[in-house]
């Protein structure tokens, strides 16, 4: 089997591909920090994209509260006991770079198959919302008692658009395929249904269509990027937590890209589950509130848990040009491939060509209004 | 009528040397053994492709593994009584080991076989037990399948075991897959979300205005409506498997140039009938002798000639689809 370098996990792994990295791949960087659940995001793939039949229990987009929930059912719990079992999942630091020492998905398939992975039951998808709230009522209540502090984030979750997708692996027809961008998409003329890929995935990100009977997947809006702009679901996001943008490899890192700069130079962004080895390209910055270690080097890796110190450092330093990146999550449609902080008061974006598409104050303005306006004889109450 | 399986009385000093070869050959190295198994596959109860003929109730002058006899017109239901005429021959399925993702242990062991042909088609009844008919019809379930390879004859040895693999681009293979869920929907029109969950509550489809359930009791059917194809992209982008279930044909017509090449003929003029009782899936695939789609590869039919044949069969409920599949080795037909 062909060797391929995955950055993430610092060394080289087994694919049954040799290496072909797109011109360059798309990415995202989600902090965790700032969602606030409000599932905006689903709705907008919901509505864009998945609203016909055979589609009806398919988020290419959700929201999982964490610990509790998880959709499909326990997709990450599943993947990790099964390769656990294998082998327990190391990581080691070597000269200043993580380097994972168990198995990825792609070494640990059974005789027979290209990666570890399972199907997911019809049943696993009918609790999108499982574990919702679980942790701030129930628990503090007192109905039941759990292995963790009542502690919970929200993880927004689409496809990442692997650099080593298993979906696209996995397939025996070659229906899947990678672009130039980066972007992973299910041929909708070539698929057949064998659904080797919903196997595969480990974050379960391709569905079947049972109607239709051809597996589908998020499609990163490619439409919308190749117009210049972000993707529905980063878009719609009340929060501001999603960016989008275009990764280097960390050796290539621009420092003004915006992408490059928290992932590759600031560090505050780590992929979920690296150990998997598929290089995935949704970035998440932990939320700096979980009390237990454990888990986010389960969920983001080692790098998850530097990830977190890194953030709360440039957030107490106030480090003028992290903050100015992170404003910039989805203030504008258009996508920001280069982004650079302005007299220390304002950050602008820039898009491919160079030219500026936003400028925003770094400090948020604020404007006192008086009780009573003079100028125009009126009081101004919100008490009513 | 008699069911005889290959490897009978006459060859059975073939066997013997076969079998203390294929003891040496295991003792020898597992791996080497299983590939040999693979590409040469010569299964104890299964010739091997250019073996004779065993024994049969109406002795036959020619070598091939099954023979097709003329008759003045192919019955495409399993159950016609013209297939009582028929010699019938057994022939076991092994795991498709070659490619991944392959399984390792396929749910059906063997099928049974029978041929026949007239002026313009031939036909073939196919059968196999399987305790539970399975039709797909859920995001974690698969259709029963089975499938009829075609090849011309005789293949060089070197390439025999490259083209048993779906064909090579100089000896393409002409596939006729007949599938339940494809029967059922010839039979009854495409399975739509209200057949699979009866009880589902959808507020409405694009483009449609009204709930599901505001249009019951006759549910709104897909492509009754126009414009809908948009919300189901494999239908909007033409899939021609989707093509195929439109023409409600249980039985799809491909061409295969080698694993993963697959592609469905232009013409879909195949065409078949499965039954499932007691436990045994029956079925009918007929194809034309003439080739409508020779351009793409597709094989041509000539009485008196012989032709390589395979056999696969996708068992459902052991999550059997494309590649996991059980299939024969390559074997013979004759058109007699
Ligand atoms: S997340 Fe899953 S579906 Fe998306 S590219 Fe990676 S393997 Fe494929
Ligand atoms: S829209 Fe943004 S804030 Fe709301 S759930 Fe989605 S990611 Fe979180």
């Amino acid at each position: 089997m062909p060797r391929v370098y995955n950055w993430q996990i610092g060394r080289e792994m087994d694919y049954p591909y040799p290496a072909a990295r797109p011109k360059r791949q798309a990415a995202g960087i989600f902090n965790l920090n700032k969602c606030i659940g409000c599932q905006t995001c689903t709705v907008a793939c919901k509505t864009t994209w998945t609203s016909g039949r055979g589609q009806e229990y398919m988020l290419w987009n959700n929201v999982e509260d964490k610990p509790w929930g998880s959709y499909p059912l326990r997709w990450d719990v599943k993947i990790l006991s099964m390769l656990a079992k294998l082998e327990p999942i190391r990581w080691k630091k070597e000269g200043g770079t993580w380097v994972y020492r168990g198995k990825t998905i792609f070494e640990a398939a059974p005789p027979g198959e290209i990666a570890l992975g399972y199907m997911p039951e019809s049943y696993d998808y009918a609790f999108p919302g499982i574990g919702e709230g679980e942790a701030s009522t129930s628990l503090r209540l007192g109905s039941h008692r759990a292995p963790f502090d009542p502690w919970f984030f929200f993880l927004p979750r689409i496809c990442n658009h692997c650099t080593f997708p298993s979906c696209l692996a996995a397939c025996p027809r070659q229906a899947i395929y990678k672009r130039d961008d980066g972007v992973v998409l299910v041929d909708q003329f070539r698929c057949r249904g064998y659904r080797e890929c919903v196997k595969s995935c480990p974050y379960k990100k391709v569905f079947y269509n049972p109607v239709t009977r051809v597996s589908e997947k998020c499609i990163f809006c490619y439409p919308a990027l190749e117009k210049g702009e972000i993707p529905r679901c980063f878009r719609n996001c009340i929060g501001k937590i999603r960016m989008f943008g275009y990764i280097s490899l960390p050796e290539k890192a621009d420092p003004e890209n915006p992408i490059d700069f928290l992932v590759h130079i600031k560090r505050v962004a780590a992929p979920l589950l690296p150990q998997l080895g598929l290089e995935p390209n949704i970035y998440y910055i932990p939320p700096i509130n979980i009390k237990n270690m454990d888990f986010v080097r389960m969920m983001f890796g080692p790098m998850g848990e530097e990830a977190i110190n890194n953030y709360v450092r440039a957030i107490e330093k106030q480090d003028i040009e992290v903050i100015g990146a992170l404003i910039l999550s989805n203030s504008t449609d258009r996508i920001i491939h280069r982004f650079k902080v302005i007299g220390g008061e304002y950050v602008a974006g820039y898009n491919e060509k160079g030219n500026e598409v936003i400028r925003i104050p770094i400090t948020e303005q604020v404007v006192v209004r008086p009780y009573y306006d003079e100028k125009l004889g009126v009081y101004r109450r919100n008490d009513v | 009528m008699a069911v005889k399986k290959p490897g009978g009385n006459d060859s059975k000093a073939r066997r013997r040397v076969f079998l203390t070869l294929a003891a040496a050959l295991a003792g020898a190295a597992i791996g080497i053994a299983t590939f040999l198994r693979l590409t040469q596959r010569p299964p104890v109860e299964v010739p091997k492709p250019t073996s004779p003929t065993p024994t049969t109730i109406i002795p036959t002058p020619t070598p091939a593994d099954i023979s097709a006899s003329r008759v003045d017109s192919v019955p495409i239901d399993p159950d016609d009584p013209k297939w009582n005429l028929v010699r019938e021959v057994e022939f076991t399925l092994d795991p498709q080991a070659m490619v991944r993702p392959f399984e390792p242990s396929p749910g059906v062991k063997s099928v049974k076989v029978k041929a026949l042909y007239d002026a313009e088609n031939i036909a073939f009844r196919i059968e196999w037990a399987d305790k539970i008919p399975d039709f797909g019809l859920d995001v974690d379930r698969f259709s029963d399948r089975c499938a009829v390879m075609l090849l011309k004859y005789p293949i060089p040895d070197e390439l025999a075991g490259k083209a048993w693999m779906m064909g090579t681009p100089e000896y393409p293979a002409t596939m006729l897959v007949w599938e339940a869920r494809l029967q059922l929907e010839a039979e009854k029109g495409l399975q739509d979300i209200t057949d699979m969950f009866p009880n589902i509550a959808i507020d409405a489809y694009p483009p449609y205005k009204g709930t599901v359930k505001e249009v019951e009791p006759k549910p709104i059917r897909i492509g009754e409506v126009k414009g809908e194809e948009v919300y189901l992209a494999a239908f909007a982008a033409g899939n021609p498997i989707t093509k195929v279930r439109l023409e409600r044909k249980p039985v799809e017509k491909i061409i295969g140039k080698g694993p993963g090449t697959i592609i469905t003929a232009r013409t879909q003029d195949a065409n078949g009938k499965g039954k499932w009782s007691n436990g045994v899936w029956s079925v009918v695939i007929v194809k034309r002798l003439r080739a409508s789609d020779k351009d793409q590869g597709e094989i041509e039919l000539t009485p008196g000639n012989t032709y390589h044949i395979a056999f696969a069969v996708w068992e459902g409920s052991k999550g059997e689809r494309g590649s996991r599949k059980g299939v024969t080795s390559l074997l013979t037909l004759r058109l007699e």
